[in-house]
């Protein structure tokens, strides 16, 4: 008997280096962010009445000459790729312009609306992925039977109701009728509680919108993990695990579940824009003070200082979680070299 | 006349029979969405006269007048009456918008794919850009300065939507470019736009009509969110513009909001089974 | 073969689910393996083999099941098992190689957790324990640096590699019975050899029987004890592989008649399809003999009816006309 030698030379280290990995990202981003500035630019262009012409409105005064004045001090004299290049510049120095309707710099308002938007969204993505995972998971272990028909009906029964329409229909359910939960608001009114007595106050106010955030997405999470886990049942390392004689628990959670979650990271990721869209009608529907409600009044307003300053700060805002979620999918599939 | 009926009854037999073996899915949500489409077109027959007519008491119920089965609304508009008109504007909206999302779509991903080099590195970045601004947001900024007219509910709604097609077409198109028969039909001369109107475009479309409809979906749910926010065309009445109308009356009348609120979800299921059910024929069209 | 078979099947039916019902893909198996013994089973694509082999291991897909017959492995019959039971049998009693060692093993799980978790399925010892276990199951498979390995992804690695990490994970809780479903029919022509030569030794070594699927007449006189060919969900000849050249059923010599000469140093072995006509469909109606339509020795009889199992020497024979030993080679 010859003796048997690997055929390769042993597993190689992976040889990667996730400082340049994030660093290539970063430059990645760039031109997407340009392009972000230049559309949010364009907005501006495109909306009726320039910055003057409403600053000098709402001074009362509609003096040509006081305009040509207001014109030239903020640059509006110049040809359009002037504008644009100033326009760069200021937001490059946090300069996002100013709301005449709230009297506000627009980077003070929309800075003190992003936590609420970000604790809105990311808790009904975790709702969203638990409830979405654990119905998907359910579903593809027993399909075609009655659970799995249930769960395909009640998805696609939440993902055909308008965002409103359930957060509406929640909001009289649990805050009207049984009158379990604040129906909209960020905080209880009476009294500025402090501490635990403020956070848990928060904390019922969020139930309602993060349910029912969560609730449109878990449909669509759970229709995706169904298919996954379908698709990952007909592998054959699903017949090698149960070639080993494990639990079918066992293997639906270490290698259904967890290869599952692959794909489901990617959609998340390609997701987190309409996560935000979501948000605006949800917080809109409960009076939730975050960015989406921000632009539910400057819409209202007619403020599009405000409206273009919400379009860079999303944008940059999906940008940044696009870039984050690819970090995360190089740590889960090994497959994947951070290059 | 007996050649006419010979040949027309085993067309229309044929016909029942391939409906017959479609995916249980499509057949359902085909069957919702004609229903719809027909009470669309028949409309003006069903309740002549204009759907913002004051037809009777503001705030009836459904059941309290029969003449109103299904109610009036804040100002005494028959809501049945809005129902049956507003299926059309909602359809209209989400069809046109589909068709406007899928074309320009279509064009980036086919020009992306095929043509690769400098030209797929700037529509793929274009296209990111409306991946990554929130859809909905980019909507209502357009609406907002457009002006809430139906023609501009259409393009604000395929001007933020058409990105997934972009993709998926260009992933398609990258994969069938690299397929011999296209490659000797280059060979052979064929040019650019003949390549990819001749051989990637046909190939391409069964998976663009399946996005096609979710896209249709995604538009009825996108007008009727418009609409919530006030930004649904005055003059042509929709789901969403019903919704949008009896914000006001939510506690005292829900069935206001849940009536033209049911219909639109009806609507989006009939579409998205109608995906699933595309889905499922293609798989089977595969061989797998 | 005087002792007790390790592993012994008798008249197994596999049903399969299809357009036209449920067919039956295995028609009447019987087979016997003894401990310590290489069985080859042997026979063309959908032949049935391996749906015989997925039914030994209780691993049969979605839409086929055991219609009837028993099978018993170590003396207990697996017939009406509860599942729990079943489950301790698979990986502990009976181990599994399958064909394709590039799409066996997970892609997000290192080796070590891979060989650990079957370990640990049944029985109870630490992780490190079962780490050191692995480590030297590496060993026995002929993998160095096993440490190093077990840190590994299975991308990482070549297919031959993680063949062997799969039959170090079938031999982990050291079976009674290996089922090996076409080992190296996915591998290079040099690292088959090599593979064949690990089971080979593994086998000696360990005591247990060892089934070898292949479709591969070649390897049988090389690496198996026995020989059982399959036609059409029947084991139509069973006997010694030293005596294989002297093969009864008409079937079996043309196999042999088929095997190519030389076989080419390079790529996978032609398949066995120069005997003419064809393998009946699984569900397809037989009258008689399954091969009649193929065979030169075809008389009424062999259409009339099915022939029964009779002992010829050390081997059994399912034919009317069987060949005597030392004849020419009649073919078609």
């Amino acid at each position: 008997m010859t003796s048997a030698a690997p055929a390769a030379t042993g597993p190689s280290a992976r040889p990667h280096s996730t400082g340049r990995y994030v660093g290539l990202r970063l430059l990645q981003m760039v031109p997407t962010l340009l392009l972000i500035l230049v559309t949010a630019f364009l907005l501006l262009k495109l909306a009726p009445g320039d910055a003057a012409q409403v600053l000098a409105g709402d001074s009362g005064g509609g003096d040509a000459a006081y305009i040509a004045t207001l014109r030239q001090r903020f640059g509006l004299d110049q040809p359009i790729a002037i504008q644009l290049l100033l326009y760069a510049r200021n937001v490059l120095t946090g300069e996002l312009g100013f709301s005449f309707r709230n009297n506000m710099p627009v980077a003070e308002l929309i800075a003190a609306r992003v936590v609420p938007t970000l604790l809105l969204t990311g808790l009904a993505l975790l709702v969203a992925v638990l409830l979405g995972v654990a119905g998907g998971v359910t579903a593809a272990l027993t399909r075609g039977r009655l659970a799995d028909r249930l769960i395909g009906a009640i998805a696609l029964l939440l993902y055909a109701t308008p965002g409103f329409l359930l957060g509406i229909g929640l909001m009289i359910l649990f805050g009207v009728v049984l009158l379990w939960l604040p129906t909209g608001g960020y905080a209880d009114a009476n009294g500025a509680a402090e501490g635990w007595a403020h956070a848990g106050s928060v904390a019922r106010h969020l139930v309602l919108p993060v349910v029912t955030l969560g609730m449109l997405y878990a449909a669509i999470y759970s229709r995706f993990t169904r298919s996954a886990m379908i698709e990952i049942y007909a592998q054959d390392y699903i017949r090698t695990a149960r070639a080993k004689g494990l639990a079918p628990a066992r293997i639906a959670w270490r290698h259904g579940v967890r290869n599952a979650l692959l794909p489901l990271v990617t959609i998340i990721g390609l997701q987190a824009g309409s996560l935000l869209s979501g948000a605006i009608v949800v917080e809109t529907v409960f009076a939730w003070p975050g960015l989406g409600r921000l632009a539910f009044e400057a819409v209202q307003q007619r403020d599009y200082n405000l409206l273009s300053g919400l379009v860079l700060c999303t944008g940059a805002l999906v940008v940044i979680t696009n870039l984050i979620v690819d970090l995360l999918y190089a740590t889960l599939d090994p497959r994947v070299r951070l290059r | 006349m007996t050649l006419i009926s010979d040949i027309a009854a085993p067309r229309t037999l044929l016909r029942l029979d391939t409906l017959r073996r479609l995916p249980f899915a499509l057949r359902s949500g085909l069957v919702i969405l004609t229903a719809e489409v027909v009470i669309a077109v028949l409309a003006n027959w069903l309740y002549p006269g204009d759907p913002f007519d004051l037809a009777g008491a503001p705030f009836l119920a459904p059941g309290d007048d029969p003449q109103f089965p299904l109610g009036t609304d804040i100002l005494g508009r028959d809501i049945a009456a809005g129902l049956v008109h507003g299926a059309r504007i909602s359809l209209i909206v989400g069809f046109s918008a589909t068709a406007l999302a899928v074309t320009v779509g279509t064009t980036v991903g086919l020009l992306s794919g095929y043509l690769g080099g400098w030209v797929d590195h700037v529509l793929m970045r274009v296209t990111e850009l409306f991946q990554v601004i929130p859809h909905f947001l980019l909507a209502i900024i357009l609406v907002a300065i457009l002006g809430a007219r139906i023609e501009f509910i259409v393009l604000a709604i395929g001007l933020t939507s058409w990105s997934m097609v972009a993709r998926l077409v260009r992933a398609e198109t990258l994969a069938l470019r690299e397929l011999d028969y296209v490659r000797i039909c280059v060979a052979m001369g064929g040019g650019p736009v003949r390549v990819m109107l001749t051989h990637i475009l046909p190939n391409v479309l069964p998976p663009i009509i399946v996005a096609a409809s979710i896209l249709t979906a995604l538009a009825v749910l996108t007008e009727a969110g418009l609409a919530f926010f006030g930004l649904s065309d005055s003059n042509h009445i929709s789901w969403g513009g019903m919704i949008g109308a009896s914000r006001d009356a939510l506690l005292t009348a829900p069935y206001m909001t849940l009536i033209p609120g049911l219909a639109i979800v009806v609507t989006v299921m009939a579409l998205s089974l109608i995906g699933d059910g595309l889905t499922a024929l293609l798989r089977r069209g595969d061989g797998a | 073969m005087n002792a007790a078979p390790v592993l012994s099947v008798r008249d197994l039916k596999v049903g399969v689910r299809s357009a036209r019902g449920e067919v039956d893909a295995v028609r009447g198996l019987d087979l016997d393996v003894a401990r310590g013994e290489t069985l080859a089973l042997v026979g063309e694509s959908g032949c049935g083999k391996s749906l015989t082999a997925l039914a030994l291991a209780g691993l049969l897909p979605d839409g086929a099941r055991i219609r009837s017959g028993t099978i018993v492995l170590g003396g207990v019959s697996i017939e009406g098992l509860p599942e729990r039971r079943l489950r301790r049998l698979r990986g502990q009693r009976v181990g599994m190689v399958f064909q394709d060692p590039m799409a066996a093993l997970n892609p997000v799980l290192t080796i070590g957790e891979q060989i650990v978790e079957a370990i640990r399925a049944h029985r109870s010892v630490s992780r490190a324990q079962a780490r050191s276990e692995a480590e030297s199951l590496l060993a026995r498979v002929r993998l160095r640096e096993g440490a190093q390995l077990l840190q590994a992804f299975p991308h990482q690695l070549s297919g031959g590699m993680r063949q062997r990490i799969l039959i170090a994970i079938a031999i982990a809780n050291r079976p009674d019975v290996l089922i090996a479903d076409e080992p190296t029919t996915a591998l290079d022509a040099t690292v088959q050899a090599e593979i064949l030569a690990l089971l080979d030794e593994l086998r000696r070594d360990s005591g247990m029987a060892l089934v070898l699927i292949t479709h591969d007449l070649g390897l049988v006189s090389r690496w198996a004890d026995r020989v059982a060919v399959m036609y059409a969900g029947r084991a139509v000849e069973t006997r010694s592989a030293a005596t294989l050249a002297d093969a009864a059923h008409p079937y079996t010599r043309a196999l042999l008649a088929a095997r190519p000469r030389r076989r080419p140093l390079r790529g996978p072995r032609p398949r066995l399809a120069e005997i003419s006509g064809r393998v009946p469909l699984p569900g397809e109606a037989i009258s008689g003999c399954a091969f009649a339509d193929r065979c030169a020795a075809m008389t009424a009889l062999c259409r009339r009816q099915a022939p029964e199992t009779q002992r010829l020497g050390d081997a059994g024979v399912a034919c009317h006309h069987p060949f005597a030993p030392r004849r020419e080679v009649a073919l078609p």
